[in-house]
């Protein structure tokens, strides 16, 4: 092979140089910013193809096609479809093991789709919508259960097109709660697509944050109708007919509590001060005061936030206005699209779903079987905890009233719920104790959350005693020294007939510190005993040893010390394995909480490493931040845009139960640095970066708890 | 002064810090994501780097990145999109390493960027202990250059000659391991097994794919490479001249791949021979500093010792991309403080996290499983890890730090009775699962090795597992030994390992072997272990017959039957490796 030196000129080489340094100075980054912004717009076409091998296309097989989860098996020359066995810790998808083919002559066929409401989340697989629906149409149907949790439009859409394959007589479709959170994932500012990050900049700059919300809800609803139209051609192509529960949400107790977007000049100081105002008239049990304060927060926020609609309903609700508690809560709901976009929120069904699920069912003939109208009109009050468990999933009453609407709506007729075999006990408290895990952990509240938690013990309690042993394994893998499934209480819950799933909380980490006291006073209140003892100490004595604070330091910004681990932004919180995007927590509430686990009597010491945004500029800027434990003060700390150390010793710690709450509350950004806020995260997803809609407070590298 | 190394963004990412000049802590984030290959930011690294030196983000006096992005993104415009990608990257952002580094790292100290072989050559450099030596970096590509040449003395490293992409050793030898059917990025080395199994038939054509040139010159013919724009790297050029279409992953291994693979790996070993004579003379020094990915290649590594002109070779435990930190930080350190960061050479590579026996004890303890208390009887525990190895079992070792580097050196070992002719076959199906052809390598005491092995056991390659050699044992030592009775032996220094000394020294008294068979703690996609909570994870759901966790030992026969399902539902499957398996990763 002839030799052509490497070394020699390349101009090539050169242009790419050059193109390269002045792609790396500022008016050259500026300009690549044009560039995206002309290839967003379509005016910038990518290379063309090169040689790349082409896409194979799917092998044709003769036999049924997989659906779902279940894959086709042929058994004694007839073919059965069959799912792999769920996991020990459960998984999302229904529990049937198999299921035929072709059913059986005589009988009618109902296959039963939809997401986590409708799979019996927290109790199943012993009490499902499906296995309920069977009992309520009686002998002569078949049931086949295709509900799975986090189902989304396209896969429902999928499933549907193979379950055909089995020959229902009807679908029975019962969706709509998850489209909030996981149908638009790509209108986030922490989306890792440039082009997805410029089209959200590009609503928000053409209408603010309303902007971007009415892109997503535009687009859910396309989305939405585009799967019922295949959905109903294929329905009617098969000559099946098409029932569509539609769903409700617990309006009366479960709130979805975002932080403030950006707002310029003092809006986010002025937006904070009312919401202070709000909490403390909660606290004083003042419905007026709480009403107030909560209109503050939607006349400075224009009503985009969904935590001052979701104060309003409960100073509404308070005050025993049910039809103005009802509509502030789903205004509340509808403003909740962008815990996708940022923080993580509760799947609730919006305006947006029902709108186009009724839709559908207009124009393509489907029956409905609305909760709205069936809760609504067995109950005066706010749809609360008689029908929900949570924020969307069901009770066993709620399940029932389900099952034997539908099963009047698919022309079976049947009696009253009662009529129904129900939920055993051991199913009622697991549920019921899956369902204060969720309190705890999954979702922030509005207001005080002990008394929800304490009320689903409580329930769980009575349902069935037993679940203290449940309890007790809970609260050993919550305080023991490494992930829940290496405990011994893993084990010996496995064989429990209240066996906690992943569902049930079980693999999340986090101290969830108010889930922990309230499980102890709840099992000491019954007497329940561990190791001859009662449980507080012996919880305690747990946490302090695998937990406690030691004279190396424990860092309270890690896991598991965080008090709220969700607030965070969408990716890091949903993130299993708890991979920080950050190397230091960032504060986006201005106050945050840690538990400070610690003996009393203990004079703990502080280090912290703190510093306010860097966007604060100015190195002379200067303020205080102040720490409390357990709402005493603790003292104050200088703060700045560049990090600082400081030590502060706390005051000795009072009272026996260990975990404590550290707070610390954050200064305000200044008004210069929320005027251009926006402007500028807008600007960053122009350029195809992450930006936060949403001020961060301040930063924490680290706050380490010594012992003395 | 500490100074912070960071490698991101590219193979895998890495920290490393330096306190006035001595390593203090190292680690891939690899082991911390548990996604092999990991080329995100390393926050976890980070984090891990900063608690072991107990210091935090104020005190840093520098961090260091080990490449220049601007100069990478040159290189990156030459090359263009590839197909279905668009321009619209987040790679096309030289600004994007500094971002991460201010915004995610929350890094406030000054930012020092050097050049990719510049990292890659300080990172042998400054931790050989040698006041001048001769420097080769050869791997795929960092901004342009794939093979540097130089000369280091005191402070100073003079890279003279550079081979620029897209001509490399590294981009041909991973060509060709995707023609041979193995993930790019990451199947090189099984390539570099299978090897020995072939005969070098198709030596003529590997030669027509590079062409030598002067000094330390050569050149790909790209007709038959398809690298810069295409999904493969290879061209339907190179599939002509050699006649055969390419391997798919699950075909069966033929005569001719074999001979491909020890064509390659002959035509590769005596390029490197004949540019390092040459390096020998422009360079004028009598001892060699190398690195890049391509010398993980321990099979040329082991021929340039004994057949090269050097009269010592180091190349660090972290050739590679994630070795970029070390060099990058002493780099710093040199233009910070005008002196050398370190005289020592590195001498072991355990530089990662390590746990207190008590808090593992603890962890232990919770599980409810029965196991054996070794703290107050440590030397017990070597006796008794050697009886069970002696009867054949295969024991997880997890004691100290972990590892630098992707060789597991004690830290976080499988260990295995290397005489035993069926070691291999159950190692790979208690837990590796890997090619049945792959050897497996051995660890020797260090006042044994000579007799054992054709090295030099005070050699600076030997404690870091990275020269083949000639196995010349009395004994038989067949789940050792490759096909051509060659070995990748690990000598074990007691002064610098105690506990494993002792576990190979009780072993030699048992069994008058000083050598047991060695590989890494993880199961086949997933990077080593590097927690007690990942050692009992992979060990519950192997067949691993015990595990040492520090001063517990743990017997197989205790653990609940409902581990491995447990587990599974709990950590789901292996993470994909984050790098393309047919194309090297070049942004």
């Amino acid at each position: 092979m002839p030799f052509n030196d490497s070394r020699v000129r390349d101009p090539r080489r050169e242009l790419s140089d050059e193109l390269a340094g002045a792609l790396a100075s500022p008016e050259g980054h500026g300009a690549l910013g044009v560039a995206r912004r002309l290839q967003q717009l379509g005016w910038l076409g990518a290379p063309g193809q090169g040689t790349g091998e082409q896409d194979c296309p799917e092998p044709v097989t003769d036999g049924p096609r997989p659906i779902s989860v279940w894959g086709p098996v042929r058994r004694d020359g007839a073919w059965w479809f069959e799912r792999p066995a769920p996991s020990p810790l459960g998984d999302h998808y229904a529990d049937a093991r198999r299921f035929p083919l072709d059913r059986n002559p005589g009988t009618r066929r109902i296959v039963f789709l939809g997401e986590s409401v409708a799979a019996g989340y927290l109790y199943a697989p012993r009490l499902t919508p499906a296995g309920q629906l069977a009992e309520a149409l009686g002998a002569g149907y078949d049931v086949v259960d295709l509900a799975r949790t986090n189902e989304r439009l396209g896969s429902l859409a999928e499933t549907v097109e193979r379950a055909l394959q089995l020959r229902p007589e009807a679908l029975v479709l019962f969706v709509g709660n998850n489209w909030n959170l996981l149908e638009t994932p790509e209108l986030s500012p922490f989306f890792p697509s440039v082009p997805a990050r410029q089209e959200l900049a590009l609503a928000l700059r053409r209408g603010g944050l309303s902007g971007a919300l009415n892109l997503a809800r535009r687009r859910r609803g396309e989305a939405a109708g585009r799967t019922f139209e295949r959905i109903a051609d294929l329905a009617a192509a098969a000559g099946v007919r098409v029932v569509m529960v539609l769903p409700e949400v617990d309006l009366a107790h479960w709130r979805q509590r975002q932080p403030v977007p950006w707002l310029p000049g003092d809006g986010v100081a002025r937006w904070y001060a009312a919401y202070s105002e709000a909490e403390e008239a909660l606290d004083a049990g003042d419905p007026g005061a709480l009403a107030g304060a909560a209109e503050r927060m939607l006349e400075i926020d224009g009503g985009a936030c969904p935590t001052a609609h979701g104060l309003l309903a409960t100073a509404r609700r308070l005050a025993g206005d049910a039809p103005p508690a009802i509509r502030a809560a789903r205004a509340e709901v509808d403003a909740a699209g962008y815990p996708g976009l940022c923080f993580l929120g509760a799947p609730q069904v919006d305006g947006t779903a029902r709108r186009a699920l009724l839709e559908a069912a207009r124009r393509h003939g489907f029956a409905t079987v609305d909760l709205q109208a069936i809760f609504s009109g067995r109950d005066d009050g706010v749809p609360g905890d008689r029908w929900f468990l949570d924020y969307c999933h069901l009770t066993a009453e709620g399940i029932a009233a389900v099952a034997v609407e539908t099963a009047r709506a698919l022309g079976a007729e049947r009696g009253p719920e009662a009529s129904l075999s129900g939920v055993d006990p051991a199913a009622e408290a697991t549920a019921q104790l899956g369902a204060a895990v969720h309190t705890a952990h999954r979702l922030t509240t509005t207001g005080p959350r002990r008394p929800l938690l304490d009320r689903a013990l409580g329930r769980a309690l009575d349902a069935d005693p037993g679940v203290a042993a449940a309890m007790e394994d809970l609260l050993a893998a919550r305080s023991g020294p490494g992930p829940a499934v290496l405990g011994g209480a893993q084990l010996r819950n496995q064989g429990s007939p209240h066996r906690l799933l992943l569902q049930h909380g079980w693999r999340w980490d986090h101290l969830d510190p108010e889930l922990l006291g309230a499980l102890c006073e709840a099992l000491d209140a019954r007497g329940h005993r561990v190791d001859g003892r009662s449980v507080r100490p012996w919880a305690a004595e747990r946490l302090l040893r695998h937990h406690g604070v030691t004279a190396a330091g424990v860092d309270l910004t890690r896991a598991p010390y965080l008090w709220d681990p969700l607030e965070r932004p969408f990716p890091e919180a949903t993130d299993p394995a708890h991979r920080p995007e950050h190397g230091c927590f960032r504060a986006f509430w201005p106050r945050s909480s840690f538990t400070l686990v610690a003996a009393e009597g203990v004079a703990a010491e502080l280090t912290t490493t703190l510093r306010l945004p860097v966007s604060y500029a100015c190195p002379e800027y200067r303020a205080e931040v102040t720490v409390t434990v357990d709402g005493r003060s603790a003292g104050r700390l200088p703060v700045a845009p560049r990090w600082g150390r400081q030590t502060l010793t706390l005051p000795p710690l009072a009272g026996p139960w260990p975990l404590r709450r550290l707070e610390i509350r954050w200064p305000m950004p200044p008004e210069a640095v929320a005027d251009g806020a926006m402007a500028e995260a807008v600007g960053r997803l122009d350029r195809g970066l992450d930006a936060s809609l949403h001020p961060c407070f301040a930063e924490a590298f680290s706050i380490l708890a010594r012992s003395p | 002064m500490n100074v912070l190394g960071v490698s991101a963004f590219y193979h895998e990412s890495a920290c490393a810090l330096l306190r006035d000049g001595q390593l203090v802590a190292a680690a891939a984030e690899e082991r911390f994501s548990r996604r092999k290959h990991d080329p995100r930011l390393p926050v976890a690294a980070f984090r891990f780097c900063l608690d072991a030196a107990s210091i935090d983000v104020t005190d840093l006096d520098a961090v260091a990145f080990y490449e220049d992005p601007v100069a990478k993104l040159s290189r990156q415009l030459w090359c263009g999109p590839r197909v279905g990608e668009s321009w619209d990257l987040p790679w096309l952002d030289p600004g994007a390493p500094e971002r991460g580094i201010r915004e995610r790292l929350g890094i406030e100290a000054p930012l020092l960027c050097f050049p990719h072989h510049r990292s890659h050559a300080a990172s042998a450099f400054f931790y050989s202990g040698f006041e001048e030596a001769a420097i080769l970096v050869a791997d795929g590509v960092g901004e342009w250059a794939t093979t540097s040449y130089g000369r280091a003395e005191g402070t100073e490293i003079d890279l003279f000659e550079e081979v620029s992409f897209p001509h490399g050793l590294g981009l041909l030898y991973s060509t060709l391991t995707g023609y041979l059917g193995y993930r790019v990025n990451s199947g090189e080395y099984k390539v570099m097994g299978l090897a020995p199994y072939g005969e070098p038939r198709y030596v003529d054509q590997v030669c027509q794919l590079i062409g030598m040139g002067p000094d330390g010159q050569f050149l790909l013919a790209r007709r038959n490479f398809d690298f810069i724009r295409g999904r493969r790297m290879y061209s339907p050029a190179l599939v002509e001249l050699f006649g055969r279409p390419p391997r798919r992953p699950e075909d069966p291994i033929e005569d001719f791949h074999r001979d491909v693979a020890r064509s390659l790996q002959l035509v590769v070993e005596e390029i490197l021979l004949e540019k390092a004579a040459w390096l020998h003379r422009r360079a004028g020094a009598a001892d060699l500093c190398y690195a890049g990915g391509v010398a993980l290649n321990c099979v040329v590594n082991g021929r340039l010792r004994r057949e090269g002109p050097f009269r010592r070779i180091f190349v660090p435990p972290a050739p590679g991309d994630a070795g970029g930190a070390l060099g990058a930080a002493a780099l710093a350190h040199v233009e910070l403080t005008g002196t050398v960061p370190r005289r020592e050479p590195l001498r072991h590579a355990f530089y990662g996290p390590r746990f207190d026996a008590d808090i593992v004890t603890e962890l232990l303890e919770d599980t409810g499983v029965p196991f054996s208390d070794f703290r107050q009887r440590r030397d017990d525990l070597a006796e008794e890890v050697a009886r069970r190895l002696a009867e054949g079992a295969v024991v997880a070792f997890f004691q100290g730090a972990m590892e630098l580097g992707p060789r597991a050196l004690g830290g976080r070992s499988l260990l295995a009775d290397p005489r035993r002719p069926d070691m291999r076959d159950r190692m790979n199906a208690a837990v590796k699962k890997r090619e049945a052809f792959r050897p497996f390598a051995p660890c020797v005491l260090k006042s044994r090795a000579a007799e054992h092995f054709d090295l030099d056991p005070d050699g600076l390659l030997a404690p870091f597992m990275l020269e083949t050699c000639r196995v010349r044992s009395p004994l038989d030592l067949p789940a050792v030994t490759h096909v051509d009775g060659s070995a990748r032996p690990q000598v074990v220094d007691p002064a610098i390992q105690p506990r494993f000394a002792a576990v190979l020294q009780a072993f030699e008294h048992y069994t008058g072997c000083p050598i047991l068979l060695q590989t890494s703690f993880n199961v086949r996609g997933e990077p080593i272990v590097a927690t007690p909570e990942d050692a009992l994870f992979c060990f519950g759901t192997t067949d691993i017959d015990a595990l040492v966790l520090e001063d517990a030992l743990i017997d197989r026969s205790q653990l609940p039957d409902s581990w491995p399902e447990l587990f599974l539902a709990w950590r789901g499957r292996p993470k994909p490796a984050a790098l393309d398996p047919h194309l090297y990763t070049f942004v």
